[in-house]
């Protein structure tokens, strides 16, 4: 009976631990395609505007960011002690963590390189729009010949 | 999250090839080298030379073969403690982590880095000593790891799984599987031990006995071999260059190749026979349509024919097919079963390791 419940119990863990590892990875790889497009689409757009734009736009960059810069700290004057100057702040802060942690090439890198990997080893964007579970479904007479190898190979170890 | 690689492994007496799911393949001869001395350590850089490497530099090198007659060098009554079976123990260890080193060889991260499964080809009728010694030693190196029939692999690769005749026709043994949808058990599987190894044998004596004062060495006539291996009767001659007295002269082997190719035959179409003979009746003819020749031994020119001919002549009709990559067959088999294999079955096995 303790047998029965535990094999129960390993099996019910085990198709959990398989089940969250799926939602994890779709979740993990949604992200990423997202990342992606907007990585890939912003790249178009913005490097031929930045090729075009930055030699004007350089100077008047600067001038812009301290002008802003001399705004927002005009705000928080005007505002000290209002909630808004907190949130700026808080804003300011995620901002500067964000970019630490995505804009160094080195980070871009292995976001690509694990999206590279999701697509082939897991799970890849359908056609019809989606995500699905990269691989093919085995049939019963497959998985039969497989869980006889299981089978010897488990009474090999125990020999 | 670890990255997973999965690996098929065919460990031969010859040649090892591994097959891995990130692009690699790759055969290594199956030859463990340690340099005899301080000098030769010094000429190689480091304590173990691997494969073809090995076997040029043979002369500077104490040689290891760990695997014999498509097994590991160990045998029922050896001592696990006595020298012999430690070093084929260590040699099969050596070889089979070189072997994983050389597929990692592409990937950017450290070994650690990555769960690496594996499945391992074995011999079909390898004893059981043998496949446990085997699976302790890639216990050691891969995280998971599983044994099956080379035969079996072979055909699971081919995706030849019911009413076909695996012929795998190594250095060290000929394997001969009858696939029928099922898990082959004893008697659908034959060894012989008259394959690439015995040709090698036969043909260095038929060549000292014909020229007597040619200087041949076996690893000579092997390379001979693997170059014009024929048992066709259409050939052309076949002429080497063998130092006779210091000076290279050529020589006519042509006869002598074909009769020590001719000698793993019998055996062979025998078994061949043995197994059709022994088949469900009504299935008798799907298994000569669906004759697989695999294994180095399969490129012998003329090999498909003599087959062919003896069936039809003993069985009434047989189709024998060459498979396209021989060398790779069985590692790319057992490679698809690595990745076939479903993830909880993987657990199965780990639970079970765990407990013994």
């Amino acid at each position: 009976m303790k047998n029965v419940i535990e094999k129960g119990v390993t099996g019910g863990a085990t198709v959990l631990d398989e089940a969250w590892q799926y939602s994890y990875a779709s979740a993990e790889y949604a992200g990423l395609v997202l990342y992606s497009y907007v990585r890939r689409g912003g790249s178009i757009v913005i490097e031929p505007l930045d090729k075009i734009a930055s030699p004007v736009f350089s100077n008047l960059g600067t001038v812009f960011g301290r002008t802003f810069g001399g705004v927002r700290e005009g705000v928080k004057k005007v505002f000290a002690g209002v909630r808004i100057v907190k949130r700026l702040g808080d804003i300011d802060k995620r901002l500067s963590h964000i970019e630490e942690m995505l804009v160094t090439k080195e980070a871009l890198y292995k976001l690509e390189e694990r999206l590279a990997y999701l697509e082939r080893h897991g799970i890849v964007a359908s056609k019809e729009g989606g995500l699905q579970l990269k691989g093919k479904k085995l049939s019963e007479d497959k998985l039969m010949l497989l869980r006889a190898i299981v089978k010897e190979n488990i009474i090999l170890m125990e020999e | 999250m670890r990255e997973k690689i999965n690996i098929g492994i065919d460990l031969g007496t010859s040649r090892s090839a591994i097959a891995a799911d990130n692009g690699v393949r790759i055969f290594l001869a199956s030859v463990v080298g340690y340099p005899k001395d301080a000098v030769s350590l010094k000429l190689f850089g480091r304590e173990i030379v691997f494969g073809e490497e090995a076997l040029r530099h043979r002369v500077s090198l104490n040689i290891f073969r760990p695997f014999e007659g498509g097994m590991l060098k160990i045998s029922q009554n050896m001592d696990e403690k006595s020298k012999e079976y430690v070093k084929a123990m260590e040699t099969a260890k050596l070889l089979l982590n070189r072997l994983i080193e050389l597929a990692l060889d592409e990937e950017t991260g450290k070994r650690e880095d990555f769960i690496i499964r594996g499945v391992i080809g074995a011999p079909a009728l390898a004893s059981r000593m043998n496949k446990k010694a085997l699976l302790e030693i890639a216990k050691d190196l891969l995280d998971d790891v599983m044994i099956v029939s080379e035969p079996f692999a072979v055909a699971y690769g081919l995706k030849l799984l019911t009413n076909a005749l695996i012929v795998d026709i190594g250095a060290g043994t000929v394997d001969l599987c009858r696939m029928h949808g099922t898990m082959p058990e004893e008697e659908d599987q034959l060894t012989t031990t008259k394959a690439g190894d015995h040709i090698d044998k036969v043909f260095y004596e038929l060549l000292t006995k014909k020229y007597k004062e040619a200087t041949l060495t076996v690893n000579m006539v092997r390379k001979i071999k693997e170059e014009n291996s024929t048992v066709s009767k259409h050939g052309e001659s076949i002429f080497i260059e063998i130092p006779v007295k210091g000076k290279p002269k050529k020589h006519d082997v042509t006869e002598e190749l074909k009769a020590a190719c001719s000698t793993i035959v019998p055996d062979i179409v025998n078994g061949i026979q043995q197994l059709v003979a022994s088949f469900d009746p009504e299935f008798q003819n799907d298994l000569k349509e669906n004759v697989i020749l695999a294994g180095g031994g399969s490129q012998i020119i003329g090999l498909k024919k003599e087959i062919e001919d003896y069936m039809q002549a003993n069985l009434g009709y047989g189709k024998v097919q060459k498979v396209a990559e021989p060398l790779y067959a069985g590692a790319n088999g057992a490679l698809l079963l690595c990745k076939d294999m479903p993830e909880e079955y993987w657990h199965q096995i780990k639970g079970r390791e765990k407990k013994s």
